[in-house]
């Protein structure tokens, strides 16, 4: 029966070998990119942790640093600050998971202007709300202490930020927000069917959340709560603040010390410290790979439907209040001290003859923070954009592609997320300024936007995979068969599908540019000062107040995008 | 002129084979249809067409052109075999208007904006959607959405169409009702269908040609009037209706024609019957005989005749459905609605020789 | 490794010292020279620790006046500053044309690795008052003296503190912010001098005061201001100057003030080193060390004290104390550690 002529197969022959070869060069130069962006910066590092000196310099290999971190004081300090991450992750999971259902599965009052707003605590630097609940929670003169000494009559305070309590607290004002962001669209895009037929076979609504939605969420919970653990692991303003002056050590304090506070600057346990905490990480990302394992996640089907709200009844106000209390507590107490003290000659200091608009007026002549706020905007609009281009590439592959290699692209767009920013920063000085080749990266501005893509990157795939996760196949084999190509698909159906998810992995990478410092500081150059350096300098120069001022002004910014965003974005993707 | 053909198709996923060394050729025009149950391997033998899964062994051909072939690892990616094809789920995008998800075909080919928009609405419109264009696809019930499924495979006038199990999500009457104008479609545009349904019913009423398949392997292929008369085993005969099947012994078999006329030795009964292949006497065989090819009352003389006590009589409407138990064990019979038969009471049954299909015991005769 | 750096720097001390025994106004006779290639080489890269206080970019900009030379400044804390010059170094990357940090920092540059050139000399050198001198790679820019910060609505002033014995009052238990004295840093300076130059035991008292330590020092301050402690040590004078109109008062203790000396390095390489010869000068202008001085800075240069604003004065005219060395640090950073547990 064979009615084909074998000499015909030319076309098709042709297709697939050019099919086979675009994919591997693809593939390798995919592996190669993020190579150069983590591997080699990490590398780097790895080298310093097994080198008595930093990279460039005459010395031994030896195993010292690795020799200090294996002893029962650092382990110790591990530990600390393994429980303090986990004390801030486990509840800020919970309480970001109630926010988001609230927001995008009821019919709570407000949802769309509560959703812009319980968001902001994030986008403040995290040294102002340091500052404003210093000012707010301090034993002595603090400001809601006061307000309970006056109320109860007592002499005691209601309580001390300086303690775990407020580092713990301080970090959950940053990774609520964070993870709510982060899976509010996965709540969002799930198919209110798969919910109805839980409810259709007797289970509560409590059960269907827990046993249907939350387990759908899966692989947005599961990530979320991997970057907000590893971040507080990571963090390094709240214990510092907070945690120094009640004696509380965790890793990031430990690295700082030994790189900036030692006699002789110890790269060599600094590095390897990071290492340790690497090695713990990866686990942690295994077992999420085993975890998710070939499980499908998929909610979002060819089965169009409308999305459908669940109705609370007179129970909308009580969530409501929730919303509103997290809004108030996390967001208007700090930022309104920060408000009303950037209107004082100093914080803190409220009277009549203090009252000055002289911060404002200097935030907005300041040549500086102007210069400084423009090469910001420069290298966050393209950074954020060409990092959620990469992010969602390798999310693809590695999310909804069976090809292979792509495990090692998953693992290298994890990998800066894993190291301690401040030690990654060194990682970029390092491979950048050694780097051979004709082309000189160090000293351009190129080093800061090739550090902040290679930043950004493991949260935008990040973002970008729990949301293919949920894309149901079919979607994306139908543009196939009706003749469009990889890319046209990648873009047309896949990131228009998790455009909502784009969006808010571009305001999350774009905002995570104006805050960065580590690595800005170490490769910035004459005529590139980036905010977070200037905003240092004032720091450094006693101008808290301006700082505030900037402050608040990216948070006016970021409701501003997230507006835009809603309004034109959203649209012309959807129909382009 | 031959459209789509599969040469030793097959796909196995580890050690587990889903697809077994297929062999089918789908002609300009022709509507062939997979059936089987679910899981038998049908969807993805589709799906080896479509490119969107290769087959592990085997060759596959559009048009002429080889576009899959895994002994020389060839193969062409979806998007090159410009087919068209409806999804199970419909795979409606919600992202798009009705409109945009049917010119989303043409988009993709670069045609001009003008063209576009007539296109889609001479799509639409054959499939009476027209009025939907602007709708959000969100905003469609399940029949639309299959609707615009089936304009958005056909905008691009593909020579050749893909669907798998379209029908099953809607109710019966629009099944049949949609199943119908879907024929008429395929005749007037004349366009090569290849058809995944696990109704035979749906099979039957629709299909040039069934391909009946089980285990991953295709049973039998032919014109769904040749599979119902004439299936090569009990399993094909199963896949429509629910035959009686008797074992009985060959005792003669001579050729007449293209079949063999038998007769037959069964437990408590005896009779004539044909089959495709020649029986030795003596060899074990299987009668088949159709609920409704069954009578009552006296027997002509030659005839297979069953005497027992009717058991259940249940009214269909058209016809009537009635358990009878005989010494043979339970024998169906499908009587006309008017006929009354009394629950308990005994009666005769019978059928000709033209009402008995034989085939081997096993069902390992393949075809 | 520490018993090298140590031994090092003991030579390195001694070099020192020869060095400033001999005038160094030896090659003051070519310096239009020097004005002359630094305005062909119409730059210059500054490392700076200062991180842009207003006071270094006033000097700054008046250098960039006098000469139409462009001076680009590269503000970082020390210790990244520190790694930056060090792999540019090592990479080969000449970009940085002097520094400006503390002078135990170059101090460790001079002794590790040699990423620092000698400093050939500048006219007003020779300006210098004692005990400032500059070394074979260094020249004094300023001095950033410390004292105590009191709140003055908790204490009233008859018990405002004039020595730091008077901090070791039990009465103050519990009401001293302190910078951490056990990292790196003004703390840490402040308690190697302390430790010097106080009576034997200083320091195991002081440690008995239950201080608070914390690291933010502009915010420590103003958290003092505010009432939460009632002392805030180290005071960074310079610091205090923005205090004005807080219910604050530095003091400046009797026994003197601990304090850093800043410094300038010409690094190895530098494209430009006239022009940062000429700058370096520049900062010794009297003018230039007025400017620091009318911020509360200690001068390095004689004859600016009695020129500068009254209330800022008492902070240029402070009585130094003595300031922290390299070869003493470890031991120093140890002893701190055990202390102040
Ligand atoms: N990706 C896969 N991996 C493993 N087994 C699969 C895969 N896809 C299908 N199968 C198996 O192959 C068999 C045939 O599947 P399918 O073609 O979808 O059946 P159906 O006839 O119902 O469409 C089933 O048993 C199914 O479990
Ligand atoms: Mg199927």
């Amino acid at each position: 029966m064979s009615a084909v002529d074998e000499r015909r197969s030319g076309p098709g022959a042709l297709a697939s070998l050019r099919l086979r070869y675009s994919r591997t060069f693809g593939m390798a130069a995919l592996i190669a990119l993020l190579a150069f962006l983590s591997l080699y910066p990490v590398s780097m590092l790895l080298f310093g942790s097994f080198h008595t000196t930093p990279p460039g310099v005459a010395g031994a290999f030896d195993l010292a640093g690795y020799r200090e971190v294996f002893t029962s004081e650092t382990g110790l300090v591990l530990l600390n600050t393994v429980g303090i991450s986990l004390a801030k992750t486990i509840p800020s999971l919970a309480l970001a998971a109630l926010l988001a259902w609230i927001v995008a599965r009821t019919d709570t009052p407000a949802r769309g202007v509560l959703e812009a707003l319980v968001t902001l605590p994030f986008f403040i630097p995290p040294i102002l709300t340091a500052m404003a609940w210093g000012m707010l929670g301090n034993p002595q003169v603090g400001a809601v202490n006061q307000a309970w000494r006056w109320i109860t009559g007592s002499q005691a305070a209601l309580f001390n930020v300086y303690s775990y309590g407020g580092v713990v607290w301080h970090m959950m004002q940053y990774s609520t927000p964070f993870l709510f962001l982060f899976i509010v669209e996965a709540f969002r895009a799930m198919d209110p069917s798969l919910e109805e037929a839980s409810r259709m076979c007797g289970a509560s609504q409590g059960q269907t959340l827990r046993r249907i939605t939350l387990t759908l969420m899966l692989p947005a919970l599961t990530t979320g709560f991997l970057l907000s653990f590893i971040r507080g692991l990571e963090n390094f303003e709240s214990p510092l603040f907070f945690g120094t002056p009640v004696k509380i050590q965790v890793v990031t304090t430990l690295i700082y010390d030994s790189i900036n506070q030692r006699s002789v600057p110890e790269y060599e346990f600094a590095t390897a410290m990071s290492f340790a905490v690497l090695a713990l990480m990866c686990l942690l990302v295994f077992w999420q790979w085993r975890l998710l394992g070939a499980r499908s996640f998929q909610t979002v089907t060819g089965k169009a439907y409308a999305p459908r709200l669940i109705k609370l009844g007179p129970w909308r106000w009580a969530t409501f209040a929730i919303c509103v209390l997290f809004f108030v507590v996390a967001v208007v107490l700090p930022v309104g001290q920060l408000l009303a003290g950037s209107m004082f000659r100093f914080f803190g200091f409220y009277s009549w003859d203090m009252l000055t608009l002289d911060h404002w007026t200097e935030a907005f002549d300041n040549s500086d923070i102007r210069r400084g706020f423009l090469n910001t905007l420069a290298l966050g609009l393209a950074g954020a954009t060409l990092t959620m281009i990469l992010g969602g590439i390798v999310a693809y592959v590695s999310v909804r592609t069976r090809w292979q290699g792509r495990r090692i692209v998953d693992i290298l767009a994890w990998l800066p997320w894993m190291m301690p920013g401040m030690v990654l920063g060194v990682g970029f000085l390092w491979g950048f300024a050694l780097l051979p080749g004709p082309v000189s990266i160090y000293g351009t501005i190129w080093a800061l936007l090739i550090a902040y893509v290679a930043l950004g990157t493991p949260l935008s795939t990040r973002v970008m995979s729990s949301s293919y996760h949920q894309l149901a196949y079919d979607l994306e084999e139908c543009a196939r068969v009706h003749g469009a190509g990889f890319w046209r698909t990648l873009w047309s159906i896949v990131v228009a599908l998790s455009w909502p998810s784009f969006a808010v992995g571009w305001v999350l990478t774009f905002f995570g540019i104006m805050r960065e410092l580590s690595a800005s500081i170490l490769l910035y150059s004459a005529g590139s000062e980036v905010l977070s350096v200037v905003l240092l300098r004032l720091w450094g120069n006693g101008q808290s107040e301006v700082v505030s001022v900037v402050g608040l002004c990216t948070m006016a910014l970021v409701l501003l995008f997230r507006w835009a965003q809603a309004r034109f974005l959203a649209r012309a993707v959807a129909t382009g | 002129m031959v459209e789509v053909v599969l040469e030793k198709v097959s796909r196995k996923f580890g050690g587990f084979v889903a697809v077994d060394d297929v062999d089918l050729a789908v002609r300009r025009g022709e509507f062939v249809t997979l059936l089987g149950a679910s899981g038998c391997g049908k969807t993805t033998t589709l799906r080896m067409v479509a490119g969107l899964e290769r087959a592990t062994s085997g060759r596959i051909s559009i048009d002429g052109e080889i576009v899959e072939d895994a002994e020389r690892n060839i193969h062409a990616p979806a998007e090159r075999r410009r087919l068209g094809m409806v999804f199970q789920s419909y795979a409606i995008w919600p992202h798009m208007s009705v409109f945009g998800n049917v010119a989303y075909p043409l988009q993709i080919r670069r045609r001009p904006k003008a063209e576009i928009a007539t296109k889609v609405a001479a799509a639409l419109r054959l499939v009476e959607m027209d009025r939907f264009v602007d709708r959000p696809a969100t905003a469609l019930s399940g029949g639309q959405q299959q609707r615009v499924a089936i304009a958005r495979a056909l905008v691009f006038e593909p020579t050749v169409l893909l669907l798998d199990e379209p029908l099953s999500n809607l109710d019966a009457r629009l099944r049949a009702q949609t199943g119908d104008e879907f024929r008429a479609l395929q005749k007037r545009l004349n366009i090569a269908t290849l058809y995944v349904t696990h109704d035979q019913s749906e099979a039957m009423a629709l299909s040039d040609r069934v391909v009946v398949m089980h285990g991953g392997r295709a049973l039998q292929i032919g014109p769904p009037e040749d599979l119902y008369r004439r299936p090569a085993s009990a399993a094909v005969a199963s896949f429509f209706g629910a035959p009686n099947l008797l074992a009985a012994r060959v005792t003669a078999c001579q050729r007449d024609g293209d079949c063999f006329r038998l007769s037959l030795d069964g437990e408590t009964w005896s009779g004539g019957g044909c089959a495709a292949r020649d029986f030795a006497v003596g060899e074990p065989a299987l009668a088949i005989v159709r609920p409704e090819n069954i009578r009552w009352g006296d027997a002509p003389s030659g005839a297979a005749v069953w005497k027992g006590e009717v058991q259940a009589s249940v009214f269909r409407g058209a016809t009537r459905s009635l358990h009878i138990a005989t010494a043979s064990g339970l024998l169906r019979v499908e009587a006309p609605a008017l006929a009354s038969f009394a629950v308990g009471a005994q009666t005769q049954f019978w059928t000709g020789e033209e009402g008995v299909w034989v085939v081997p015991p096993d069902h390992a005769s393949g075809s | 490794m520490a018993a090298k750096i140590r031994l090092a720097a003991l030579a390195f001390a001694m070099a020192g010292a020869l060095v400033t025994a001999a005038p160094a106004q030896a090659q003051v006779s070519d310096w239009s020279s020097v004005v002359q290639a630094a305005k062909k080489e119409g730059s210059v890269v500054v490392y700076s620790m200062a991180l842009g206080a207003p006071y270094y970019n006033e000097v700054v900009r008046a250098f960039e006046r006098k000469y139409g030379i462009k001076v680009e400044s590269l503000d970082l804390r020390a210790s990244e500053l520190v790694e930056r010059i060090r792999t540019e170094q090592a990479a080969g990357r000449f970009i940085g044309d002097v520094e400006l940090i503390s002078s135990t920092m170059i101090e460790e540059q001079v002794v590790a690795d040699k990423y620092v050139q000698k400093f050939p000399a500048v006219p007003n050198a020779a300006n210098l008052r004692q005990p400032f001198a500059t070394t074979d790679f260094a020249v004094p820019a300023y001095i950033q003296a410390f004292g105590i910060l009191v709140n003055t609505q908790l204490v009233k002033p008859e018990e405002q503190p004039k020595s730091w014995s008077d901090l070791l009052d039990p009465k103050w238990k519990g009401k001293i912010l302190s910078d951490d004295m056990r990292p790196l840093g003004s703390g840490s300076t402040m308690f190697a001098v302390l430790h010097k130059e106080m009576p034997a035991g200083f320091h195991e008292k002081l440690a008995r005061q239950q201080l608070v330590f914390s690291r933010d020092m502009r915010n420590d301050a103003r958290r003092v201001a505010r009432g939460e402690y009632a002392f805030y040590i180290p005071q960074v004078f310079a610091f205090a100057s923005d205090l004005k109109g807080l219910p604050v008062k530095v003091v400046a203790p009797v026994e003197g003030a601990p304090y850093a000396l800043l410094e300038f390095a010409l690094l190895r390489n530098a494209p430009h080193p006239n022009t940062a010869r000429l700058l370096v000068n520049h900062f010794l202008e009297a003018e230039s060390q007025l400017v620091y001085a009318n911020a509360w800075n200690a001068p390095v240069i004689g004859g600016i004290v009695e020129r500068a604003n009254a209330d800022a004065r008492p902070f240029a005219e402070s009585k130094l104390m003595g300031a922290a060395t390299l070869a003493e640090r470890p031991g120093m950073m140890e002893l701190a550690r055990k202390i102040y547990k």
